[in-house]
């Protein structure tokens, strides 16, 4: 699942790290598609995950999820007021079909999957 | 909406554009490499287009209980339904929801929803600004445009076109830069979010949004206020069932796994919680859609939007999305728009189409576009919608073939008048972008 989720994370424009700075701690991670699951609570805004340039999230491995029908499963039965499924950072290609990062959320994503600072969240 | 004139018209302008032309034979061309590579990595593309359909057709089948459902989801949860028929009523309700919030400035989040009920235009008659969160969007809007593909709304435009409407140099940096500024500004200061939805699902009431720049997450996030504009067809039974879905979505529209920000949102702001909307509204537009469902074009109905079937239409790659109408362009918008407006209104779309199929084979939820044009087309001779000269022609030569000297005298016709046709009367229109084979010169029937 860890390499899986590693593999796809980083094709989608993140990177992966044993250990590095974190800001928030993701709720789960999607091996499948390479996701982050973040969900706001009363110690964390939606804004949180999106307006930092650099992103460095904690994403403890037991919580990485195989994929989304897993996700949902888990979900389904009290869902949070938002559920933002992040792969990769904030991306567009509206202008001549050239990929920019960063227009409106991060242009970087790190994510820590043995974080051993405690998360600020 | 256009007409037959105007299709052409606009059509005939964006063929002599070469810079359009080179603008939209690559832009299509990789976006549809995207979905192929996308497909091709799948584990198993066939049967999940096959989940797809079989989800969209059985949720269409029931979808007043569907409806039923979300609603009372959606008002548990503390939100707040309005129910519209057309597309005048739902435009209404949304302005009536802004008013009645003392709205000055709606942002919005790409929607090809409320571009169907001319929401922009309703909004700003009635005092309100409002201002396009989607980058190429913003950069329509600024140009006085519309979106001209339902994905890329800004194809055809080069970074110097960009960098006009933006009023900077052209340089990619400083356009990201000033949009950036801009756009977070709306964030911050607007009193109102609209978006649409990709998708609804009944089971909680959750409104699915994708965006890959994260405009809708952030816009969803700061204003007080959260105006949903949903077509009835968006919604989905389950969660379980919305993640083959998610996953044709994001691989047919932009050659991805999953869409960069995909995100659930279920009723306003809880208790406790420091960012997120005050108040819920989801506005259920109809405009025609009900009337589809026991139609043969109830299957249109099962598009998700994703754009694929532009991307490899002959039509669409040449003519771009301005000649369609100022909603839905290329083959699903061929279908879609007569069908949501009156098929009269619109007849000259129906054949904008060389009815090749690639289209179909495109579709992730294989909807058979060519048959529904047919159909269009066949309507539009039965409500005598047709040209006079096409009528009076296509008697005169099933009539004709009735008979075998009728069948004879007209092959032999065909042949000797296939250098006269293009010099004479209709016959030049219609040459105009076509050749006519070469007939054999001798008839099969007549070779022993």
């Amino acid at each position: 699942m860890k390499a899986l989720f590693t593999e796809r994370a980083r094709a989608a424009g993140c990177s992966v790290e044993e250990d590095a700075a974190a800001e928030l701690e993701a709720d789960y991670g999607i091996a499948e598609t390479g996701s982050l699951v973040l969900t706001p609570s009363p110690t964390r805004t939606r804004a949180s995950w999106l307006e930092p340039e650099v992103l460095g999230a904690a994403l403890p491995e037991e919580r990485i999820l195989p994929d989304l029908e897993s996700l949902f499963a888990v979900l389904v039965e009290d869902m949070p007021s938002a559920v933002a499924i992040v792969t990769g950072p904030s991306r567009t290609k509206d202008i001549e079909q050239t990929l920019v990062v960063g227009l409106h959320g991060p242009r970087e994503i790190r994510v820590c999957l043995r974080c051993r600072e405690a998360p600020r969240s | 909406m256009s007409t037959h004139a105007e299709f052409r018209e606009v059509a005939r302008d964006v063929l002599r554009d070469e810079h359009a032309q080179n603008a939209l034979a690559t832009g299509t061309a990789r976006l549809r490499e995207g979905r192929l590579r996308a497909w091709a990595s799948a584990d198993d593309i066939e049967a999940l287009r096959e989940r797809g359909r079989a989800i969209r057709t059985a949720t269409i089948r029931d979808l007043d209980r569907h409806l039923d459902t979300f609603a009372a989801a959606v008002t548990a949860r503390g939100g707040v339904i309005h129910r519209t028929s057309t597309a005048a009523e739902a435009a209404e309700a949304v302005v009536g929801i802004c008013r009645t919030a003392g709205a000055r400035l709606v942002g919005k989040s790409k929607s090809m929803a409320t571009e169907e009920i001319r929401l922009n235009q309703a909004l700003e008659a009635a005092g309100l600004e409002v201002v396009e969160t989607d980058l190429g969007e913003y950069l329509m809007q600024m140009r006085g445009e519309h979106p001209q593909h339902i994905v890329v709304p800004a194809i055809r435009l080069t970074r110097d076109d960009a960098a006009e409407a933006l009023g900077v140099a052209p340089d990619m940096e400083e356009l990201m830069r000033t949009a950036r500024q801009r756009l977070h500004e709306v964030f911050r200061t607007a009193d109102v979010a609209v978006t649409g939805a990709n998708f609804a699902v009944a089971e909680t009431g959750s409104i699915c949004l994708v965006t890959n720049e994260g405009n809708a997450d952030l816009l969803t996030a700061l204003p007080r206020m959260h105006v949903v504009v949903l077509g009835m067809e968006r919604l989905v039974p389950t969660l379980a069932e919305l993640a083959p879905l998610l996953r044709l979505l994001a691989s047919s529209a932009t050659g991805e796994r999953l869409t960069t920000y995909t995100t659930l949102i279920t009723g306003p702001r809880r208790t406790g919680e420091i960012d997120g909307p005050e108040e819920l509204h989801v506005v259920v537009i109809d405009n025609g859609r009900s009337a589809l469902r026991d139609t043969r074009y109830a299957e249109m109905l099962n598009c998700i939007r994703c754009g694929a079937c532009l991307n490899v239409c002959p039509v669409y790659r040449k003519t771009g999305g301005q000649a369609y109408s100022d909603i839905y362009s290329g083959p699903m918008g061929a279908v879609l728009v007569p069908l949501l407006s009156r098929l009269e209104r619109s007849h000259d779309l129906p054949h904008a189409s060389s009815l090749c199929g690639a289209c179909t084979e495109a579709c992730p939820v294989g909807i058979p576009l060519p048959e529904l044009l047919l159909d269009l087309r066949r309507d539009l001779v039965e409500r005598g919608v047709a040209s006079r000269v096409e009528r009076i022609a296509f008697t005169v030569w099933s009539y004709a073939w009735s008979f075998t000297v009728g069948y004879r005298l007209t092959t032999t016709l065909a042949r000797l008048g296939r250098r006269l046709a293009p010099l004479v009367g209709p016959g030049r229109v219609w040459s105009r972008g076509r050749e006519l084979p070469t007939f054999a010169r001798r008839r099969f029937r007549d070779r022993r």
